[in-house]
């Protein structure tokens, strides 16, 4: 089980906590863009460091596409599952085939966050099939 | 592969509805600038 660098932790506590001069929250975290976030698709593994490349063709969005609901909130350390109450679904109408390898969670604006290989992958799918992530099946957590 | 449906992580779905290929559930890492954004000073 991964864990939580100590430091880290205390990012995370003192941004939301009154560590600050005055009793004001401690050094924020920068804010995302309150906006949908959106999950992308890539034909290579992204990285900690670097997405990977996005798929391309009818069918598929470029920046991903939004997540149109709230996912559960975390509570006392809990994971985050997306997406909620439907799945996401992509169909080929590329002409060609897609490998999909990995995805990325973002900001609307494409800042990063998150990001995870597809069990399996690479995931082929041939021209006029759909490719979906289930509810609920991509999981993000701490502990 | 047949997986139950609460493991499923994606599927890929034939024009006709029917699940060509599935695979589970995906867990997430943090990026690099979520990581910057918690821990600026790289502590």
């Amino acid at each position: 089980m991964a864990a939580i660098d100590a430091a880290l932790v205390s990012k995370i506590l003192n941004a939301t906590s009154p560590t600050g001069t005055g009793g004001v929250p401690g050094t924020a975290l920068t804010a995302l863009t309150a906006a949908a976030m959106k999950v992308r698709l890539n034909s290579t593994l992204s990285t900690a460091s670097a997405a990977g490349t996005e798929i391309t063709g009818a069918g598929y969005t470029a920046g991903g596409q939004s997540l149109s609901a709230a996912s559960a909130a975390s509570s006392a350390g809990s994971n985050v599952t997306l997406p909620t109450t439907t799945a996401l679904s992509w169909t080929n109408g590329s002409g060609g085939q897609w490998s999909i390898v990995s995805f990325d969670l973002t900001d609307s604006t494409g800042v990063r966050t998150w990001w995870g290989p597809f069990n399996g992958q690479p995931v082929l799918v041939a021209n006029g099939n759909t490719f979906q992530i289930a509810v609920g099946g991509i999981t993000l957590q701490l502990t | 592969m047949s997986l139950p449906l609460t493991e499923i992580g994606w599927q890929v779905v034939d024009p006709d509805g029917n699940v060509v290929e599935s695979g589970p559930l995906t867990i997430a890492h943090m990026t690099a600038e979520l990581v910057e954004q918690i821990n600026p000073e790289g502590n």
